[in-house]
């Protein structure tokens, strides 16, 4: 069953003068419960093709399918309404809010999808316990490492039970150890709860553990592979 | 709701410094709006009072061609039969007839312009309590002939004592020259230096018979037991006496000099309300500005992650409002603690005491003010904050999430 379909999704800049084309008429599809990684050099348009797939660029061409809605077309409010209902954002740079706890930071999306308070606390201190921090629920972000910060992105990203889960680069300003347990984090949620993950990467860590990398140059999918790994003994 | 509340006063906060700068300069600006609206309005209420205390009563009825040509023979037609009925109604605390001319008063060395105002002695005490504002000697007195109240600047300027004697020369009927010798009996003060240089006090019965007009009266001055039943009462009575010499005016009316201050002070207090909302709107707009730019990634984020336009907006009115409220309870507090404080000791004017006594206040002013006016600040605080955090807010939903996001703070 496929969740999200590209159709020709093209982004090109200076379209008037000299154009460069940061994505070209990419076509693909993504499966509910997939763990995808995005790879490719700096400029070769993954965190584009992320932006669009969130709703959170303009393309210049084409159609992102989404239950049969084409995303593009929504606008303002319709657009923010279905990223917070349909979709989980991870960023590099963690992205929290600074004035909000760990706890709160991840309650947060509940509180505007308006969930009752049992179960949003409930859920909370679940994804506390599941990325490992329930011992910094009341830490701000700025008392907590990259990797801590980062988990609390991804409980965030997660709480809400969304369709699917864009992370750009969420492993690029975190060590080894921190990188591994984050994905050892999203592959368990992956597994148990078939939130379908897509990620831009660079890290041959994520690469390696993906069970699909679509590879992108300049643009263009040149390569889009199934990977058969077993994750954990990795 | 909540959520967008707890976001926003943590925001507040996370620029100390600055929130706390802002918070101080409102509660400065609503503490002297506060403060300059309680002086003004106390001296404009003190002054008002004053005039219909002492000079003008609640209701006047004069000949109307007395207004336009004030001569001692242009009197009310039938006043004294009019005046006694009106004693008698129910409404009316008191009243009395005075009659008034333009006059000169000469000591031996000394003379001056002054308006002679001819009183019925025991009926003007009850209605403009002149007696009592005697300093000096004693009131109107059957033993002395030609009894003269003066106010002590006008004896200080005529170089004259109690008990001296004075000329007063005035128009009788048909432009005849009348004078005659009075004697100061008593000196009084009042807080208007032109009236205590103006305003001289001769028994009605000595003028009346000098300008033989005996029985008649230029104003007849009433006050009611209730001036809320001004309205009330002044109707039928303009019903009673329809008659075309009669005219019956109101305080306002019959002083529009009254009336054109109180316009003026209710200008001047609009003007300064006006002047702090608008520094105050420019303070809150440059902080919000400077805030929501500090902050541009993370309310890129917000949107991203789901927070829709209309919660953004909400959430900086609510930080603006916050703001605003902070600093206008504050200065609101700190403007009710001083004038409480000042309402019992007065605050002494006198350096100003010249062109304060020009416009008729008095020097030591006790300011005080109603509660709807702290109520009305109040609301209009809310209003310029909210209005005011509408360019921000605005300005914050133009952002676009990605390019937000991308920014590096």
């Amino acid at each position: 069953m496929n969740v999200i379909e590209t159709k020709d999704v093209s982004k090109i800049y200076n379209a008037d003068t000299i154009p460069v084309y940061a994505l070209d008429k990419v076509n693909l599809t993504f499966s509910k419960g997939e763990f995808t990684a995005i790879v490719g050099p700096s400029g070769s348009g993954k965190t584009t093709l992320l932006n669009i797939i969130g709703g959170l660029d303009d393309a210049s061409g084409g159609s992102v399918m989404i239950d049969d809605k084409d995303i593009l077309k929504l606008k303002g409010n319709q657009l923010i309404d279905f990223r917070l209902k349909h979709i989980g954002f991870v960023f590099q740079a963690y992205n929290l809010i600074p004035v909000l706890s760990a706890k709160e930071n991840i309650e947060l999306i509940m509180l505007l999808q308006k969930w009752p308070e049992k179960e949003r606390k409930n859920r909370t201190q679940e994804m506390l316990q599941v990325v490992g921090i329930a011992n910094k629920t009341d830490s701000r972000p700025s008392q907590l490492s990259g990797g801590q910060q980062q988990r609390v992105a991804v409980a965030r990203a997660l709480a809400s039970k969304p369709r699917f889960v864009l992370a750009d680069e969420p492993t690029a300003n975190l060590d080894s150890k921190s990188a591994e347990n984050l994905l050892d984090v999203m592959l368990k949620l992956n597994e148990e709860e078939h939130i379908t993950f897509i990620f831009s990467t660079h890290d041959p860590r994520v690469i390696k553990r993906a069970r699909r990398v679509i590879t992108l140059e300049d643009g263009k999918v040149v390569s889009d592979v199934q990977q058969n790994t077993n994750i954990k003994n990795q | 709701m909540k959520t967008l509340l707890k976001i926003a006063w943590r925001n507040i906060w996370r620029n100390r410094t600055r929130s706390l700068v802002v918070v101080i300069s409102l509660a400065i600006g609503i503490w002297a709006t506060v403060f300059i609206l309680a002086v003004s309005d106390s001296l404009h209420i003190e002054s008002l009072k004053d005039g219909i205390e002492y000079k003008y009563g609640h209701i006047q009825i004069h000949n109307p061609e007395f207004i336009k040509n004030e001569k001692i023979e242009l009197t009310i037609p039938n006043g004294d039969k009019l005046l006694k009925e009106i004693r008698n109604d129910n409404q009316v605390k008191t009243a009395t007839g005075r009659n008034k001319v333009s006059g000169i008063i000469a000591s031996a060395g000394y003379s001056s312009n002054v308006k002679i105002i001819g009183v019925i002695p025991d009926w003007e005490e009850e209605t403009t309590l002149l007696k009592s504002r005697l300093s000096l000697g004693n009131y109107f007195s059957d033993s002395i002939r030609n009894p003269l109240i003066i106010g002590e600047k006008l004896a200080k300027k005529l170089k004259v004592k109690l008990g001296n004697k004075v000329i007063l020369s005035f128009e009788g009927k048909k432009g005849t020259l009348l004078t005659s010798t009075f004697r100061i009996t008593g000196m009084y003060t009042a807080t208007q230096v032109r009236d205590e240089e103006m305003l001289i006090y001769a028994d009605h019965k000595d003028l009346t018979k000098l300008a033989e007009v005996e029985g008649q009266y230029n104003e007849i001055v009433i006050k009611l037991k209730d001036l809320e039943q001004l309205e009330n009462y002044i109707e039928p009575l303009k019903t009673r006496f329809n008659q075309p010499n009669v005219l019956i005016q109101d305080w306002r009316e019959a002083n529009p000099d009254l009336e054109m201050i109180s316009d003026m002070i209710y200008q001047m207090d609009i003007i300064v309300i006006i002047i702090v909302l608008i520094a105050l709107a420019f303070g809150i707009v440059n902080t919000m500005l400077m805030s929501i730019l500090e902050r541009y990634k993370e309310l890129g984020i917000l949107m991203a992650i789901g927070m829709n336009k209309t919660r953004v907006f909400i959430m900086i009115v609510m930080e603006t409002t916050l703001l605003s409220l902070m600093g206008g309870a504050i200065g609101m507090i700190i403007g009710f603690i001083t004038i409480t404080g000042f309402s019992y000791k007065g605050i002494n004017l006198s350096l100003f005491s010249e062109g304060l006594s020009g416009w008729g206040f008095n020097e030591v002013v006790y300011p005080t003010l109603e509660l709807r006016v702290y109520f009305l600040i109040t609301i209009s605080v809310i209003i310029t904050a909210v209005i005011t955090s509408v360019y921000p807010a605005v300005k914050a939903l133009m952002l676009k999430p990605n390019q937000a996001i991308r920014k590096q703070n």
